[in-house]
């Protein structure tokens, strides 16, 4: 359009849109300056001013060390009047020569009056300070601090304080004391709280950073696009695993964690009975072991000597050969066999060493120096059998989904020639999972109010999903092409249109506007559905699942590729992303509320921000590697695993150790501030000094964190630069 | 017998690298596949083992069709094919002997090779593959630390640990000098010659495709250009392939 004008309209067009653009800019940080309240006038203001210099002046004054002092205090009397008589005589304390002793200019006066005191013979040393106050009957006011000349004299001008009215007649009296280190130096209270402090702050970033690290290496290589990238599998046997998975849970979480509960209690030797019972977990141990060779031993003679050989795929060629199938189904009974047995020992061992844990840290624990290493220890058992359902959950519902779906997969192979069966396969199996889904994330909503948008949001992107596909059924394009151009914008608005129309339509059915406008959490209601109650709410999401997996899956087949390693990476970086975002200082509150104040709190909270920031950041170097090791690897028989140990490993260990090591710097600055929410650490004191105005001490705080947090850098940035 | 069949493969961005290529190669040929940048050379023998899934055609090797094997079936399969590569590919922080014991992976017990643990026969294996290739000394060196022909026979090294029956190379000097390229060449030759290893070798040039390969294919964007013996390229033929502009350099 522009270029149908001559060139130098064109010119002027492009000119009016700098100067448009400079305006707007100006116009932008106008409202910046407004909005971010920027005035000169207070900080002009004197006393603002004179408080800021008081503050500062304070915290640059730390009270790190102290010393013993003598001190050496006289006073006079004075007469607090605003109408002195003329002869003012009042009684003065006797005045040992000898001694120190003050004089006074005048002996009566009245508020603001400006008075000027002698002091003579105080004993002098070079650091000695001295203190004037002004004693009223029921209070004293410190004035000023004076110093002391070498002959132990000095002279000081002071304005009587503001008094007040004064009542009856009884002298005020002035004294002076005068202070003289004596003994050795040391460090304050403030100093030896602070350290303390400042060493729990260290060892909370040290723990928030060591719990992190294995977290966010094992999420790194999901989060990374280039190897989660090409790992597709076809969406049959991705179903079904899902389908498993929760039935593989609920058996783990059953009859694997009551495995372990019993390698747990056969540690707990308090009568005989138990030692009867630990001699049963080990012969149980031992059948386990014992069944598991015995197992793999029956595999290797039914597949021969080299179980994988590679004459065994000659048939591949060809066609199946029926008389196969026998021997598969053996050969495949045989996996499960041992896979079980092989879960059954894990926990087993697990529950074991939970068990021994517990056990060898209550025993440790009297003993003089192993009194913490028997704790941790303890507590690190107690963990173990705290989450050993939840291990046993895990363990069984991914050996469950992996199995199920590895045997299922030559099985839809078998359809891939019969196009109605595969796509109703393909319906029956999809509409279960998305039925599953959108019900599980229904109840779930229950919990709060907002949470009532997962159902429609997940409706949604199932519907930016079926928009495309029913366009490519309509207009197929070449199928090892990505779309581009004209075609690529189109996919891209239909799948935006497909996922509004489904969210606005699922959004008014779930009657989502209960919880985001009037802020309530769903019905409870229930209805009768095959004579089991279910909550309507969770019902209608049901419903919608079912509706849009049937499409979903029928459009697509049980023989499409289903891009499993890019939905994971998705969702890693969806979750590594809102985690990051949201600041270790809020976590830190709603941690304090979980496990209460202290450094607990505080090292969760960093933890958990370090698990996102860390795994986003290694993930990224997992990105960066050079390409050809794993292509390398992978062409030599390896398999994924391997590769990632033998290709990806070796290239990410320095700049792993880098970031951690980074990573650790940041924690040691956070938990420095994690404090003030009541995370523990340094900041906690430095936020009770500070709110008590008492900013000498904070001044040691201050200055204990400029120490470690600059020591920890060069130090970071050191072994950073060696490593890289 | 490596049997290619009406071989195609588009990439994602609608280029299409190769339209319909079928060959057969014989057990233990020396074939050479010449052709310029761009030609096709890497993504078809890429395609042999997968490395890039081909769109279209069939890949038979010994009465296995490697094109519809599944993810365990490709392991077994790969682990008798070797592969060198133009920028070698080998991990340059781990040492050499890592380096050429990572061939043996598809073999080891995998819960083993997590703890980087092979078997003193395996080790053994390992040294005398580098000391076919002349580099025994270098086992525990880093592998950055060597020259760039030294590390080409790292990466041989690696593919013999295999075993392989195939092997696939794909442009294995483009990245050396003349002399060294020979070096290595010369290798590959050997174990072609000696072992009986199948070798699909690509290469920049004329030359050096004359001087070893029994066999020559040529790729000109994509499809095949020229099949037979290497005395048989003439000047006619050197220009179909290569461009009329161009000009046969020879490597001595």
């Amino acid at each position: 359009m522009f270029g149908d004008r001559p060139p130098s309209s064109m010119a002027a067009a492009r000119s009016l849109l700098i100067v448009a653009a400079v305006l707007v800019g100006i116009f932008i940080y106008a409202w910046a300056f407004d909005i971010t309240d920027i005035s000169l006038e207070k900080p002009q203001d004197p006393e603002r001013r004179s408080q800021l210099s008081r503050a500062l002046r304070e915290l640059f004054s730390p009270n790190i060390f102290e010393q013993d002092t003598d001190s050496e205090m006289v006073s006079v009397n004075f007469m607090a009047t605003n109408n002195c008589p003329e002869d003012v005589d009042i009684e003065q304390p006797a005045r040992d020569e000898n001694g120190p002793y003050i004089v006074l200019s005048e002996e009566c006066g009245f508020s603001d009056d400006v008075l000027v005191i002698e002091g003579f013979n105080f004993e002098f040393h070079p650091r000695n300070s001295g203190i004037i106050r002004w004693r009223l009957p029921n209070n004293t006011i410190p004035i000023t601090r004076f110093e002391l000349d070498s002959d132990g004299h000095f002279r000081q001008e002071i304005t009587i304080p503001r008094l007040g009215r004064v009542s009856g007649d009884d002298p005020h009296q002035i004294e002076a004391e005068s202070f003289i280190p004596t003994g050795g130096i040391r460090f304050t209270n403030t100093s030896k709280t602070v350290f303390e402090k400042m060493v729990e702050t260290i060892f909370l970033a040290l723990m928030a950073t060591t719990l992190a690290l294995p977290i966010a290496f094992a999420l790194s290589f999901l989060a990374a696009h280039n190897l989660m990238r090409q790992l597709t599998m076809p969406l049959g046997p991705v179903l079904v695993g899902f389908i498993f998975f929760p039935i593989g849970w609920w058996v783990g979480a059953t009859l694997l964690a009551m495995v372990g509960q019993f390698g747990a209690d056969s540690w707990e030797t308090t009568d005989d009975w138990d030692t009867v019972q630990a001699l049963l977990s080990i012969l149980f141990g031992a059948g386990v072991v014992g069944a598991f060779a015995g197992l793999r031993m029956l595999r290797n003679m039914v597949e021969g000597m080299d179980p994988q050989d590679l004459k065994s795929l000659t048939r591949k060629d060809g066609q199946n050969n029926s008389s196969d199938i026998i021997p598969a189904i053996f050969k495949a009974s045989l996996r499960i066999a041992s896979g079980i047995v092989a879960l059954v020992f894990v926990m087993l061992v697990v529950g074991i060493i939970g068990g021994l844990a517990v056990w060898l840290g209550s025993e440790v624990q009297g003993l003089l120096f192993f009194n913490d290493l028997g704790n941790m220890v303890a507590t690190l058992g107690e963990l173990v059998e705290l989450i050993i359902k939840i291990i046993g959950g895990l363990l069984g519902a991914f050996y469950l989904a992996s199995m199920t779906s590895t045997l299922s997969a030559p099985l839809f192979k078998l359809t891939r020639d019969a196009t109605i069966v595969e796509h109703t396969l393909g319906a029956i199996l999809s509409a279960t999972v998305t039925g599953m889904i959108l019900y599980g994330l229904a109840e779930f909503s229950h919990q709060a109010a907002l949470l009532i948008l997962l159902v429609p949001l997940a409706a949604a992107f199932i519907g930016s999903q079926i928009s495309p596909m029913i366009y490519k059924l309509i207009f197929p394009g070449d199928k090892y092409v990505k779309a581009q151009g004209a075609r690529k914008w189109t996919l891209i608005a239909l799948s935006l249109v497909g996922a509004i129309i489904i969210f606005v339509i699922v959004f008014v059915a779930m009657n989502a506007a209960r919880g985001v406008v009037d802020g309530r959490r769903p019905l409870t209601e229930e209805v009768d559905v095959l004579s089991a109650g279910i909550k309507v709410y969770s019902y209608r999401a049901l419903l919608i699942g079912l509706g849009l997996g049937a499409i979903m899956g029928g459009l697509s087949g049980v023989n499409s590729s289903f891009p499993f390693g890019l939905v994971v990476y998705n969702t890693t970086r969806t979750i590594l992303n809102t985690m990051r975002s949201i600041e270790p200082l809020i976590m830190g509150i709603v941690f304090v509320i979980w496990v209460g104040i202290g450094p607990f709190a505080g090292m969760l909270a960093l933890a958990l921000h370090s698990i996102a920031s860390l795994g986003k950041l290694y993930s990224e170097q997992v990105e960066n590697i050079d390409q050809g090791p794993i292509e390398a690897v992978l062409a030599t028989g390896a398999n994924r695993l391997q590769m990632i140990v033998y290709a990806v490993v070796p290239q990410i260990v320095p700049p792993y150790i880098a970031f951690t090591m980074y990573r650790w710097d940041i924690n040691v600055r956070m938990s420095t501030i994690i404090g003030f929410v009541g995370g523990g650490g340094i900041g906690f004191l430095l936020s009770q000094q500070i709110n008590q105005l008492r900013y000498q001490e904070a001044g040691v705080a201050v200055l204990a964190i400029a120490i470690v947090v600059t020591v920890l850098d060069y130090t970071s940035a050191y072994i950073r630069e060696k490593m890289i | 017998m490596l049997k290619i069949e009406n071989l195609s493969k588009v990439y994602p961005n609608g280029f299409q690298a190769l339209y319909d290529v079928s060959f057969e190669v014989p057990d233990g040929q020396f074939l050479v596949i010449i052709g310029l940048s761009g030609s096709g050379k890497s993504t078809l023998l890429r395609c042999i083992n997968r490395l890039i899934e081909p769109s279209e055609g069939r890949v038979i090797w010994n009465g296995i069709d490697i094109t519809r094997a599944n993810d365990e079936e490709l392991r077994l399969i790969r682990r008798k094919i070797g592969m060198v590569f133009q920028q070698f590919n080998l991990v340059k922080r781990s040492n050499v002997i890592t380096n050429v014991l990572s061939g043996r992976l598809g073999y080891v017990n995998p819960a083993w090779s997590f703890f980087n643990y092979f078997s003193p026969a395996d080790r053994a294996k390992a040294l005398e593959k580098l000391q076919r290739v002349g580099i025994k000394e270098k086992a525990f060196n880093r592998a950055d630390a060597l020259s760039g022909g030294q590390q080409q026979r790292v990466g041989i090294a690696r593919a013999l640990m295999q075993e392989p029956e195939l092997m696939l190379a794909d442009e294995p000097v483009a990245s050396l000098d003349p002399a060294t390229s020979h070096s290595v060449m010369d290798y590959l030759q050997a174990l072609n010659k000696e072992d009986g290893i199948t070798v699909l070798c690509s290469l920049h040039f004329l030359s050096l495709a004359r001087t070893y390969a029994d066999r020559i294919i040529a790729l000109k964007d994509g499809r095949m250009e020229f099949d037979g013996d290497p005395h048989e390229i003439d000047e006619k033929r050197f220009k179909d392939i290569y461009g009329e502009d161009a000009k046969e350099v020879h490597i001595s």
